[in-house]
Protein backbone atom coordinates (compact mmCIF):
# COMPACT_ATOMS: atom_id res chain seq x y z
CA UNK A 1 0.00 0.00 0.00
CA UNK A 2 2.38 2.62 1.10
CA UNK A 3 4.41 1.18 -2.12
CA UNK A 4 1.43 2.41 -4.51
CA UNK A 5 1.08 5.30 -2.75
CA UNK A 6 5.09 6.09 -3.45
CA UNK A 7 4.30 5.53 -6.98
CA UNK A 8 1.67 7.71 -7.39
CA UNK A 9 3.43 10.51 -5.43
CA UNK A 10 6.55 10.57 -7.52
CA UNK A 11 4.69 9.73 -10.38
CA UNK A 12 2.60 13.70 -10.20
CA UNK A 13 5.94 15.32 -8.73
CA UNK A 14 7.57 13.86 -11.94
CA UNK A 15 5.22 15.23 -14.56
CA UNK A 16 4.87 18.52 -12.95
CA UNK A 17 9.06 18.71 -13.24
CA UNK A 18 8.49 17.47 -16.96
CA UNK A 19 5.56 19.59 -17.70
CA UNK A 20 7.72 20.89 -20.65
CA UNK A 21 8.02 17.68 -22.15
CA UNK A 22 5.28 15.52 -21.43
CA UNK A 23 2.56 18.34 -22.48
CA UNK A 24 1.76 20.70 -25.68
CA UNK A 25 0.44 23.55 -24.47
CA UNK A 26 1.39 26.13 -21.92
CA UNK A 27 -0.73 25.68 -18.90
CA UNK A 28 -1.97 29.51 -18.72
CA UNK A 29 -2.24 29.83 -22.52
CA UNK A 30 -5.88 31.62 -23.09
CA UNK A 31 -7.63 30.83 -26.25
CA UNK A 32 -10.69 32.32 -26.41
CA UNK A 33 -11.68 30.34 -29.56
CA UNK A 34 -11.28 27.05 -27.67
CA UNK A 35 -13.74 28.06 -25.05
CA UNK A 36 -14.88 24.84 -22.80
CA UNK A 37 -14.17 22.19 -25.45
CA UNK A 38 -14.68 18.56 -24.80
CA UNK A 39 -11.66 16.55 -25.17
CA UNK A 40 -10.36 15.64 -28.13
CA UNK A 41 -7.75 12.66 -29.19
CA UNK A 42 -4.05 13.54 -31.27
CA UNK A 43 -4.17 12.83 -34.77
CA UNK A 44 -7.72 11.80 -34.35
CA UNK A 45 -9.32 14.58 -34.17
CA UNK A 46 -6.98 16.99 -35.81
CA UNK A 47 -3.15 17.97 -35.11
CA UNK A 48 -1.30 17.54 -31.61
CA UNK A 49 -1.37 21.42 -31.67
CA UNK A 50 -4.82 21.74 -31.76
CA UNK A 51 -6.11 18.71 -29.41
CA UNK A 52 -6.39 19.18 -25.72
CA UNK A 53 -6.89 15.64 -24.25
CA UNK A 54 -8.69 16.39 -21.22
CA UNK A 55 -10.50 19.61 -23.12
CA UNK A 56 -10.25 22.83 -22.33
CA UNK A 57 -11.86 25.20 -19.52
CA UNK A 58 -13.75 28.55 -19.50
CA UNK A 59 -10.67 30.24 -21.01
CA UNK A 60 -10.13 27.78 -23.50
CA UNK A 61 -6.66 26.71 -21.30
CA UNK A 62 -5.44 23.32 -22.02
CA UNK A 63 -6.89 21.19 -18.89
CA UNK A 64 -4.22 18.63 -18.96
CA UNK A 65 -1.46 21.07 -18.96
CA UNK A 66 -2.83 22.51 -15.86
CA UNK A 67 -3.67 19.27 -14.14
CA UNK A 68 0.26 18.40 -14.51
CA UNK A 69 1.56 21.69 -13.52
CA UNK A 70 -0.65 22.30 -10.58
CA UNK A 71 0.51 19.27 -8.62
CA UNK A 72 3.73 21.65 -7.72
CA UNK A 73 1.41 23.58 -6.00
CA UNK A 74 -0.20 21.43 -3.91
CA UNK A 75 2.48 19.30 -3.20
CA UNK A 76 4.65 22.17 -1.97
CA UNK A 77 1.83 23.60 0.36
CA UNK A 78 1.70 20.47 1.35
CA UNK A 79 5.14 19.72 2.46
CA UNK A 80 6.53 22.88 3.28
CA UNK A 81 2.90 23.51 5.84
CA UNK A 82 3.50 20.34 7.15
CA UNK A 83 7.27 20.88 8.02
CA UNK A 84 6.48 24.54 9.08
CA UNK A 85 4.46 22.80 12.29
CA UNK A 86 6.36 19.50 12.91
CA UNK A 87 9.14 22.69 13.65
CA UNK A 88 6.77 24.47 15.74
CA UNK A 89 5.46 21.25 17.23
CA UNK A 90 8.83 19.56 18.13
CA UNK A 91 10.45 22.76 19.71
CA UNK A 92 7.39 23.66 22.00
CA UNK A 93 6.90 19.96 22.95
CA UNK A 94 10.38 19.69 24.03
CA UNK A 95 10.67 22.61 25.90
CA UNK A 96 7.35 22.06 27.62
CA UNK A 97 8.43 18.13 28.40
CA UNK A 98 11.74 19.00 29.25
CA UNK A 99 11.32 22.09 31.36
CA UNK A 100 8.24 20.81 33.02
CA UNK A 101 6.16 22.97 35.85
CA UNK A 102 5.49 26.13 34.90
CA UNK A 103 6.33 26.63 31.52
CA UNK A 104 5.13 23.31 30.85
CA UNK A 105 1.94 24.34 32.04
CA UNK A 106 1.59 27.74 30.06
CA UNK A 107 2.93 26.41 26.98
CA UNK A 108 -0.10 23.75 27.13
CA UNK A 109 -3.03 25.75 28.36
CA UNK A 110 -1.84 27.74 25.02
CA UNK A 111 -1.41 24.61 22.62
CA UNK A 112 -5.25 23.82 24.45
CA UNK A 113 -6.24 27.15 23.38
CA UNK A 114 -4.77 27.07 19.53
CA UNK A 115 -6.52 23.62 19.50
CA UNK A 116 -9.82 25.14 20.57
CA UNK A 117 -10.17 27.41 17.22
CA UNK A 118 -12.24 26.33 14.68
CA UNK A 119 -8.88 25.85 12.32
CA UNK A 120 -10.24 25.79 8.90
CA UNK A 121 -12.54 29.03 9.80
CA UNK A 122 -9.20 30.67 11.66
CA UNK A 123 -7.02 29.87 8.11
CA UNK A 124 -9.79 31.43 5.54
CA UNK A 125 -10.14 34.96 7.53
CA UNK A 126 -6.18 35.46 8.07
CA UNK A 127 -5.31 33.96 4.67
CA UNK A 128 -7.74 36.66 2.80
CA UNK A 129 -6.91 39.43 5.27
CA UNK A 130 -2.87 38.74 5.04
CA UNK A 131 -3.60 38.34 0.99
CA UNK A 132 -3.71 35.06 -0.28
CA UNK A 133 -0.24 33.81 -1.99
CA UNK A 134 1.51 30.58 -2.06
CA UNK A 135 3.49 31.95 1.23
CA UNK A 136 1.09 33.08 3.68
CA UNK A 137 -0.92 29.90 2.57
CA UNK A 138 1.74 27.80 4.01
CA UNK A 139 2.30 30.00 7.34
CA UNK A 140 -0.71 29.69 8.62
CA UNK A 141 -1.42 26.35 7.49
CA UNK A 142 1.66 25.79 9.68
CA UNK A 143 0.98 27.80 12.25
CA UNK A 144 -2.43 26.00 13.34
CA UNK A 145 -1.24 22.40 12.39
CA UNK A 146 1.37 22.39 15.16
CA UNK A 147 -0.77 21.31 18.32
CA UNK A 148 -1.23 17.87 17.88
CA UNK A 149 2.46 17.44 17.40
CA UNK A 150 3.47 19.47 20.62
CA UNK A 151 1.10 17.41 22.69
CA UNK A 152 2.42 14.06 20.68
CA UNK A 153 6.44 15.09 21.23
CA UNK A 154 5.64 16.28 25.02
CA UNK A 155 4.13 12.94 26.02
CA UNK A 156 7.60 10.90 24.26
CA UNK A 157 9.31 13.63 26.06
CA UNK A 158 8.37 12.87 29.52
CA UNK A 159 9.01 9.13 28.96
CA UNK A 160 12.11 9.19 27.24
CA UNK A 161 14.01 11.73 29.88
CA UNK A 162 12.84 8.89 32.31
CA UNK A 163 14.31 5.73 30.64
CA UNK A 164 17.76 4.49 32.07
CA UNK A 165 19.78 5.24 28.98
CA UNK A 166 19.01 8.84 29.68
CA UNK A 167 19.29 8.66 33.39
CA UNK A 168 22.92 6.99 32.70
CA UNK A 169 23.66 10.36 30.81
CA UNK A 170 22.95 12.67 33.21
CA UNK A 171 24.50 10.89 36.13
CA UNK A 172 27.57 10.80 33.72
CA UNK A 173 27.27 15.31 33.79
CA UNK A 174 25.95 15.32 30.24
CA UNK A 175 24.49 18.85 29.55
CA UNK A 176 20.66 19.29 29.27
CA UNK A 177 22.05 20.26 25.13
CA UNK A 178 23.39 17.17 25.02
CA UNK A 179 20.41 15.39 25.99
CA UNK A 180 18.26 17.42 24.76
CA UNK A 181 19.82 16.32 21.16
CA UNK A 182 22.06 13.57 21.48
CA UNK A 183 19.56 10.99 23.73
CA UNK A 184 15.84 12.38 23.41
CA UNK A 185 15.52 14.31 19.98
CA UNK A 186 16.41 10.96 17.65
CA UNK A 187 13.75 8.97 19.94
CA UNK A 188 11.01 11.24 19.20
CA UNK A 189 12.00 12.03 15.49
CA UNK A 190 10.15 8.71 14.04
CA UNK A 191 6.81 9.96 15.73
CA UNK A 192 7.15 13.07 14.18
CA UNK A 193 7.74 11.61 10.77
CA UNK A 194 4.86 9.69 11.40
CA UNK A 195 1.99 12.58 12.60
CA UNK A 196 3.62 14.97 9.56
CA UNK A 197 2.99 12.53 7.08
CA UNK A 198 -0.57 12.72 8.03
CA UNK A 199 -0.36 16.21 8.43
CA UNK A 200 0.67 16.74 4.47
CA UNK A 201 -2.99 15.39 3.84
CA UNK A 202 -4.55 17.98 6.23
CA UNK A 203 -2.62 20.71 4.19
CA UNK A 204 -3.37 20.01 0.87
CA UNK A 205 -6.99 19.48 1.61
CA UNK A 206 -6.69 22.57 3.16
CA UNK A 207 -4.90 24.46 0.37
CA UNK A 208 -7.29 22.63 -1.95
CA UNK A 209 -10.36 23.85 -0.18
CA UNK A 210 -9.42 27.66 -0.18
CA UNK A 211 -8.31 27.65 -3.59
CA UNK A 212 -11.63 26.04 -4.47
CA UNK A 213 -13.54 29.09 -2.54
CA UNK A 214 -11.44 31.08 -4.11
CA UNK A 215 -9.47 32.39 -1.37
CA UNK A 216 -6.39 30.36 -1.88
CA UNK A 217 -3.56 30.41 -4.45
CA UNK A 218 -4.86 32.94 -7.64
CA UNK A 219 -5.72 32.36 -11.23
CA UNK A 220 -3.64 32.27 -13.53
CA UNK A 221 -1.54 29.61 -11.62
CA UNK A 222 -3.46 26.68 -11.40
CA UNK A 223 -4.47 24.75 -8.25
CA UNK A 224 -6.39 21.44 -8.29
CA UNK A 225 -8.57 23.47 -6.00
CA UNK A 226 -8.80 26.47 -7.90
CA UNK A 227 -9.39 24.61 -11.67
CA UNK A 228 -12.30 23.52 -9.71
CA UNK A 229 -14.04 26.57 -9.09
CA UNK A 230 -16.12 27.41 -11.97
CA UNK A 231 -17.98 24.40 -10.75
CA UNK A 232 -19.67 26.31 -8.20
CA UNK A 233 -21.68 27.42 -11.27
CA UNK A 234 -24.51 24.37 -11.89
CA UNK A 235 -24.17 25.16 -15.30
CA UNK A 236 -20.79 24.42 -16.06
CA UNK A 237 -21.19 21.52 -13.02
CA UNK A 238 -24.11 20.25 -15.43
CA UNK A 239 -22.41 20.41 -19.17
CA UNK A 240 -19.02 20.48 -18.12
CA UNK A 241 -17.82 17.35 -16.12
CA UNK A 242 -14.37 17.37 -17.99
CA UNK A 243 -13.49 20.82 -16.33
CA UNK A 244 -14.11 19.86 -12.40
CA UNK A 245 -14.07 15.93 -12.61
CA UNK A 246 -9.89 15.50 -13.40
CA UNK A 247 -8.85 17.73 -10.97
CA UNK A 248 -10.83 16.06 -8.24
CA UNK A 249 -9.37 13.02 -9.03
CA UNK A 250 -6.09 14.46 -8.88
CA UNK A 251 -6.03 15.68 -5.14
CA UNK A 252 -8.26 12.70 -4.05
CA UNK A 253 -5.23 10.04 -5.30
CA UNK A 254 -2.68 12.19 -4.22
CA UNK A 255 -4.14 12.69 -0.32
CA UNK A 256 -5.08 9.05 -0.70
CA UNK A 257 -1.47 8.11 -1.69
CA UNK A 258 0.12 10.52 1.35
CA UNK A 259 -2.24 8.65 3.48
CA UNK A 260 -1.14 5.03 2.43
CA UNK A 261 2.53 6.47 2.95
CA UNK A 262 1.82 7.68 6.37
CA UNK A 263 -0.25 4.38 7.09
CA UNK A 264 2.52 2.67 6.18
CA UNK A 265 5.29 4.58 7.88
CA UNK A 266 3.60 4.38 11.20
CA UNK A 267 3.51 0.39 10.97
CA UNK A 268 7.19 0.61 10.15
CA UNK A 269 7.98 2.54 12.51
CA UNK A 270 5.94 1.45 15.31
CA UNK A 271 5.57 -1.91 15.85
CA UNK A 272 2.97 -1.91 18.16
CA UNK A 273 0.25 -1.15 15.85
CA UNK A 274 0.81 -4.64 14.26
CA UNK A 275 0.29 -7.10 16.89
CA UNK A 276 -2.55 -9.80 16.81
CA UNK B 1 -16.60 15.37 40.52
CA UNK B 2 -17.74 17.97 41.66
CA UNK B 3 -14.81 20.02 42.27
CA UNK B 4 -13.50 18.32 38.72
CA UNK B 5 -16.18 20.03 37.45
CA UNK B 6 -15.83 23.20 39.24
CA UNK B 7 -11.76 23.10 38.69
CA UNK B 8 -12.42 22.71 34.45
CA UNK B 9 -14.95 25.43 34.47
CA UNK B 10 -12.79 27.73 36.18
CA UNK B 11 -9.95 26.80 33.32
CA UNK B 12 -11.91 27.58 30.66
CA UNK B 13 -12.78 30.96 31.91
CA UNK B 14 -9.01 32.40 31.46
CA UNK B 15 -9.14 30.27 28.40
CA UNK B 16 -11.78 32.27 26.86
CA UNK B 17 -9.96 35.71 26.95
CA UNK B 18 -7.28 34.27 25.81
CA UNK B 19 -9.48 33.01 22.79
CA UNK B 20 -10.85 36.69 22.57
CA UNK B 21 -7.28 38.57 22.32
CA UNK B 22 -5.60 36.56 19.92
CA UNK B 23 -8.80 36.96 17.93
CA UNK B 24 -8.91 40.37 18.05
CA UNK B 25 -5.58 40.95 17.66
CA UNK B 26 -5.36 38.78 14.36
CA UNK B 27 -8.27 40.16 12.73
CA UNK B 28 -7.06 44.01 13.98
CA UNK B 29 -3.47 43.52 12.17
CA UNK B 30 -4.43 42.47 9.19
CA UNK B 31 -4.45 44.81 6.14
CA UNK B 32 -7.23 45.97 4.62
CA UNK B 33 -9.58 48.21 5.60
CA UNK B 34 -13.16 48.38 6.05
CA UNK B 35 -13.39 52.34 5.14
CA UNK B 36 -12.34 51.66 1.63
CA UNK B 37 -14.38 48.92 1.57
CA UNK B 38 -17.72 50.52 2.69
CA UNK B 39 -16.71 53.68 0.69
CA UNK B 40 -18.79 53.62 -2.82
CA UNK B 41 -16.36 55.57 -4.83
CA UNK B 42 -19.14 57.24 -7.15
CA UNK B 43 -19.95 59.14 -3.65
CA UNK B 44 -16.58 59.62 -2.37
CA UNK B 45 -16.54 62.98 -0.59
CA UNK B 46 -12.31 63.12 0.07
CA UNK B 47 -10.21 62.02 3.06
CA UNK B 48 -11.37 64.14 5.32
CA UNK B 49 -14.86 61.93 5.05
CA UNK B 50 -12.73 59.01 5.41
CA UNK B 51 -10.96 60.12 8.20
CA UNK B 52 -14.27 60.90 9.86
CA UNK B 53 -15.95 58.08 9.55
CA UNK B 54 -12.84 56.22 10.86
CA UNK B 55 -13.56 58.13 13.80
CA UNK B 56 -16.77 57.42 14.76
CA UNK B 57 -16.24 53.72 14.06
CA UNK B 58 -13.20 54.29 16.79
CA UNK B 59 -11.04 52.66 14.13
CA UNK B 60 -8.15 55.78 14.51
CA UNK B 61 -7.77 54.28 18.71
CA UNK B 62 -4.49 51.70 18.98
CA UNK B 63 -5.66 48.18 19.12
CA UNK B 64 -5.32 47.44 22.66
CA UNK B 65 -7.70 50.45 24.28
CA UNK B 66 -10.10 48.75 20.86
CA UNK B 67 -9.63 45.78 22.81
CA UNK B 68 -10.74 46.21 26.34
CA UNK B 69 -13.52 48.93 24.39
CA UNK B 70 -14.99 45.98 22.46
CA UNK B 71 -14.61 43.91 25.62
CA UNK B 72 -16.17 45.59 27.75
CA UNK B 73 -19.33 45.93 25.77
CA UNK B 74 -18.76 42.22 25.38
CA UNK B 75 -19.42 41.43 29.23
CA UNK B 76 -22.34 43.63 28.64
CA UNK B 77 -23.88 41.30 25.99
CA UNK B 78 -22.98 43.99 23.15
CA UNK B 79 -21.07 42.46 20.33
CA UNK B 80 -21.07 45.76 18.51
CA UNK B 81 -22.71 46.34 15.09
CA UNK B 82 -21.97 45.16 11.05
CA UNK B 83 -19.61 47.93 9.30
CA UNK B 84 -22.25 47.11 6.45
CA UNK B 85 -25.39 46.61 7.87
CA UNK B 86 -25.41 48.74 11.29
CA UNK B 87 -27.66 45.67 12.93
CA UNK B 88 -26.21 44.45 15.85
CA UNK B 89 -23.77 41.41 15.11
CA UNK B 90 -25.83 39.20 17.99
CA UNK B 91 -28.43 39.48 16.07
CA UNK B 92 -27.00 38.54 12.89
CA UNK B 93 -25.36 35.56 13.98
CA UNK B 94 -28.61 34.43 15.81
CA UNK B 95 -30.49 34.35 12.66
CA UNK B 96 -27.83 32.48 10.97
CA UNK B 97 -26.74 30.17 13.99
CA UNK B 98 -30.05 27.74 14.12
CA UNK B 99 -29.10 27.06 10.68
CA UNK B 100 -25.76 26.05 11.13
CA UNK B 101 -26.82 24.01 14.16
CA UNK B 102 -28.87 21.95 12.53
CA UNK B 103 -26.44 20.83 9.53
CA UNK B 104 -22.98 20.70 11.89
CA UNK B 105 -25.32 18.69 14.30
CA UNK B 106 -26.78 16.34 12.01
CA UNK B 107 -23.73 15.91 10.42
CA UNK B 108 -22.07 14.72 14.00
CA UNK B 109 -25.00 12.18 14.88
CA UNK B 110 -24.46 10.83 11.42
CA UNK B 111 -20.50 10.41 11.83
CA UNK B 112 -20.97 9.31 15.37
CA UNK B 113 -23.47 6.78 14.98
CA UNK B 114 -22.63 5.49 11.31
CA UNK B 115 -18.73 5.59 12.03
CA UNK B 116 -19.10 3.60 15.10
CA UNK B 117 -20.98 0.99 13.73
CA UNK B 118 -18.70 0.69 10.83
CA UNK B 119 -15.85 0.55 13.09
CA UNK B 120 -17.21 -1.91 15.73
CA UNK B 121 -18.43 -4.48 12.70
CA UNK B 122 -14.83 -3.91 10.85
CA UNK B 123 -12.87 -4.83 14.16
CA UNK B 124 -15.55 -8.16 15.12
CA UNK B 125 -14.73 -9.19 11.45
CA UNK B 126 -11.10 -8.37 11.27
CA UNK B 127 -9.62 -9.45 8.22
CA UNK B 128 -12.78 -9.97 6.63
CA UNK B 129 -13.41 -9.01 3.33
CA UNK B 130 -15.78 -6.33 5.51
CA UNK B 131 -12.98 -5.68 7.29
CA UNK B 132 -10.80 -4.39 4.43
CA UNK B 133 -13.93 -2.73 2.49
CA UNK B 134 -14.53 -0.52 5.49
CA UNK B 135 -10.65 0.20 5.63
CA UNK B 136 -10.59 0.98 2.59
CA UNK B 137 -13.83 3.12 2.30
CA UNK B 138 -12.77 5.27 5.11
CA UNK B 139 -9.45 5.87 3.91
CA UNK B 140 -11.02 6.97 1.19
CA UNK B 141 -13.09 8.92 3.13
CA UNK B 142 -10.92 10.94 4.91
CA UNK B 143 -8.66 11.90 1.59
CA UNK B 144 -11.32 12.83 -0.96
CA UNK B 145 -12.09 16.20 -0.04
CA UNK B 146 -14.98 17.72 1.31
CA UNK B 147 -16.39 19.95 -1.46
CA UNK B 148 -15.39 17.38 -4.61
CA UNK B 149 -17.97 15.00 -2.72
CA UNK B 150 -20.47 17.83 -2.99
CA UNK B 151 -19.92 18.51 -6.10
CA UNK B 152 -20.05 15.15 -7.25
CA UNK B 153 -23.20 14.48 -5.12
CA UNK B 154 -25.03 17.63 -6.58
CA UNK B 155 -24.38 15.99 -9.83
CA UNK B 156 -25.57 13.07 -9.62
CA UNK B 157 -28.84 13.55 -6.96
CA UNK B 158 -29.58 17.05 -7.82
CA UNK B 159 -28.88 17.44 -11.76
CA UNK B 160 -29.06 14.32 -12.90
CA UNK B 161 -31.57 12.52 -10.88
CA UNK B 162 -33.44 15.38 -9.81
CA UNK B 163 -33.99 13.95 -6.79
CA UNK B 164 -32.50 16.25 -4.26
CA UNK B 165 -33.18 20.05 -4.29
CA UNK B 166 -29.40 21.58 -5.06
CA UNK B 167 -29.76 25.09 -2.75
CA UNK B 168 -31.52 26.27 0.73
CA UNK B 169 -33.19 25.23 3.63
CA UNK B 170 -36.45 24.73 2.56
CA UNK B 171 -38.53 25.21 -1.07
CA UNK B 172 -39.62 28.79 -1.05
CA UNK B 173 -42.59 28.27 -3.07
CA UNK B 174 -43.97 26.16 -0.34
CA UNK B 175 -43.02 27.93 2.82
CA UNK B 176 -40.99 26.47 5.44
CA UNK B 177 -42.18 22.64 6.06
CA UNK B 178 -40.46 20.27 8.15
CA UNK B 179 -40.80 17.29 5.20
CA UNK B 180 -39.28 20.21 2.88
CA UNK B 181 -36.46 21.06 5.20
CA UNK B 182 -35.50 17.07 5.59
CA UNK B 183 -35.35 17.10 2.32
CA UNK B 184 -33.28 19.99 2.05
CA UNK B 185 -31.29 18.83 4.54
CA UNK B 186 -30.22 15.29 3.52
CA UNK B 187 -27.26 16.09 1.20
CA UNK B 188 -25.69 18.75 2.62
CA UNK B 189 -25.26 16.69 6.38
CA UNK B 190 -24.12 13.32 4.64
CA UNK B 191 -21.27 14.71 2.85
CA UNK B 192 -20.48 17.04 5.63
CA UNK B 193 -20.27 13.90 7.69
CA UNK B 194 -17.88 11.77 5.51
CA UNK B 195 -14.89 13.27 6.45
CA UNK B 196 -15.82 12.65 10.32
CA UNK B 197 -17.57 9.60 9.35
CA UNK B 198 -14.35 7.78 8.37
CA UNK B 199 -11.76 9.23 10.56
CA UNK B 200 -14.55 7.67 13.41
CA UNK B 201 -14.66 4.63 11.37
CA UNK B 202 -10.73 4.15 11.93
CA UNK B 203 -10.48 5.65 15.54
CA UNK B 204 -13.85 2.81 16.43
CA UNK B 205 -12.04 -0.10 14.46
CA UNK B 206 -8.58 0.35 16.61
CA UNK B 207 -10.23 1.17 20.26
CA UNK B 208 -12.31 -2.30 19.85
CA UNK B 209 -9.64 -4.13 19.06
CA UNK B 210 -7.67 -2.91 21.70
CA UNK B 211 -10.88 -3.88 23.86
CA UNK B 212 -10.89 -7.37 22.80
CA UNK B 213 -7.47 -7.81 23.31
CA UNK B 214 -7.61 -6.98 26.95
CA UNK B 215 -7.90 -9.31 29.84
CA UNK B 216 -10.99 -8.64 31.29
CA UNK B 217 -12.40 -9.53 27.89
CA UNK B 218 -10.35 -13.16 28.04
CA UNK B 219 -11.45 -13.72 31.35
CA UNK B 220 -15.30 -12.73 30.35
CA UNK B 221 -15.13 -15.21 27.76
CA UNK B 222 -12.88 -18.26 29.87
CA UNK B 223 -16.16 -17.76 32.09
CA UNK B 224 -17.87 -18.89 29.64
CA UNK B 225 -19.92 -15.84 28.86
CA UNK B 226 -21.84 -15.99 25.42
CA UNK B 227 -20.17 -14.19 22.85
CA UNK B 228 -22.89 -11.25 22.34
CA UNK B 229 -22.62 -10.90 26.18
CA UNK B 230 -18.86 -10.11 26.05
CA UNK B 231 -19.19 -8.07 23.31
CA UNK B 232 -21.95 -5.89 24.29
CA UNK B 233 -21.64 -5.81 27.94
CA UNK B 234 -17.26 -6.25 28.54
CA UNK B 235 -15.97 -5.13 24.66
CA UNK B 236 -18.42 -2.60 23.34
CA UNK B 237 -18.99 0.21 26.53
CA UNK B 238 -15.30 0.20 26.83
CA UNK B 239 -14.74 0.92 23.80
CA UNK B 240 -17.02 3.51 23.50
CA UNK B 241 -14.65 5.70 26.03
CA UNK B 242 -12.43 7.07 23.49
CA UNK B 243 -15.10 7.73 21.36
CA UNK B 244 -16.32 10.42 23.43
CA UNK B 245 -13.11 12.37 23.24
CA UNK B 246 -13.08 12.10 19.33
CA UNK B 247 -16.53 13.32 18.69
CA UNK B 248 -16.16 16.68 20.08
CA UNK B 249 -12.45 16.38 18.79
CA UNK B 250 -14.22 16.70 15.09
CA UNK B 251 -16.08 19.93 16.20
CA UNK B 252 -13.80 22.07 15.16
CA UNK B 253 -13.81 20.19 11.31
CA UNK B 254 -16.92 20.34 11.07
CA UNK B 255 -17.29 23.72 11.64
CA UNK B 256 -14.61 24.21 8.92
CA UNK B 257 -16.79 21.83 6.95
CA UNK B 258 -19.95 23.85 7.17
CA UNK B 259 -17.99 26.59 5.57
CA UNK B 260 -17.51 24.87 2.20
CA UNK B 261 -20.64 23.20 2.42
CA UNK B 262 -23.09 25.88 2.89
CA UNK B 263 -21.38 27.45 0.50
CA UNK B 264 -22.12 25.23 -2.05
CA UNK B 265 -25.47 24.21 -0.99
CA UNK B 266 -26.64 27.92 -0.01
CA UNK B 267 -27.36 26.75 2.96
CA UNK B 268 -28.13 30.36 4.84
CA UNK B 269 -25.16 29.59 8.17
CA UNK B 270 -22.63 31.19 9.45
CA UNK B 271 -20.41 29.89 7.02
CA UNK B 272 -22.03 31.97 4.30
CA UNK B 273 -22.17 34.85 6.81
CA UNK B 274 -18.59 34.53 7.59
CA UNK B 275 -17.17 34.16 4.04
CA UNK B 276 -19.34 37.18 3.04
CA UNK B 277 -18.38 39.45 6.35
CA UNK B 278 -14.77 38.77 4.71
CA UNK B 279 -15.50 40.06 1.71
CA UNK B 280 -16.92 42.98 3.24
CA UNK B 281 -13.87 42.87 5.84
CA UNK B 282 -16.80 43.30 8.47
CA UNK B 283 -14.47 42.66 11.88
CA UNK B 284 -17.21 43.14 14.59
CA UNK B 285 -18.79 40.27 12.46
CA UNK B 286 -15.88 37.94 12.06
CA UNK B 287 -15.01 39.04 15.71
CA UNK B 288 -18.24 37.50 16.86
CA UNK B 289 -18.21 34.34 14.78
CA UNK B 290 -14.47 33.76 15.72
CA UNK B 291 -15.01 34.21 19.21
CA UNK B 292 -18.65 31.86 19.14
CA UNK B 293 -17.37 29.01 17.54
CA UNK B 294 -14.31 29.27 19.78
CA UNK B 295 -16.51 29.16 22.64
CA UNK B 296 -18.78 26.45 21.09
CA UNK B 297 -15.98 24.02 21.02
CA UNK B 298 -14.47 24.73 24.33
CA UNK B 299 -17.61 24.12 26.40
CA UNK B 300 -17.82 20.98 23.96
CA UNK B 301 -14.72 20.22 25.24
CA UNK B 302 -15.41 21.07 28.60
CA UNK B 303 -18.80 18.68 28.33
CA UNK B 304 -16.93 15.98 26.78
CA UNK B 305 -14.38 15.70 29.80
CA UNK B 306 -16.57 15.93 32.57
CA UNK B 307 -18.85 12.69 30.19
CA UNK B 308 -15.76 11.38 30.24
CA UNK B 309 -14.98 11.08 34.04
CA UNK B 310 -18.32 10.09 34.78
CA UNK B 311 -18.67 7.08 32.26
CA UNK B 312 -14.61 6.05 33.09
CA UNK B 313 -14.31 5.43 37.22
CA UNK B 314 -10.43 5.47 36.72
CA UNK B 315 -10.33 9.43 36.14
CA UNK B 316 -13.07 9.85 38.70
CA UNK B 317 -10.52 8.48 41.60
CA UNK B 318 -7.65 10.31 40.81
CA UNK B 319 -9.36 13.23 41.87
Amino acid sequence: MALIGLAIIVLFSSLAILRPIVTWHHPNAVDLTKFKNAPSLPFIHGSLSESHIMGTDEAGRDIYARIVDAGRVSLTVGLLASGLSAFIGTIIGMVSGYAGGRIDDLLMRFTELVMTFPTFFMIIILVSLLGPNLLNLIVVIGFFGWPGKARLVRGQVLSLREMDYVMAARALGASDRRQIFIHILPGIMGYVAVASMLTIAGAILTEAGLSFLGIGVQIPTPTWGNMMTSAQSMFILENNPWIWLPPGVAISLTVIAVNFMGDGLRDALDPRTRIE
Amino acid sequence: MRKYIIRRVLISLPMLLGISIITFTFINLAPGDPISAMIDPEEFQGLEDAQAMRESLGLDRPIPVRYVLWLREVLQGNFGYSYMSRRPVLDIIMDRMLATLELTTSGLVIATILGTIFGIIAALRQYSAYDYTLSIASLFGISIPTFFFALVALYIFSLKLHWIPSYGMYNAAEGFTILGNLHHLIMPAFVLSIDSMSGNTRYARTAMLEVLNADYVTTARAKGLAEYVVISRHAFRNALLPMITITTLRLPGLIGGAILIETMFSWPGMGLLSIKSITNRDYPILMGLTFFSATLVLYANLLADILYAYADPRIRVQD
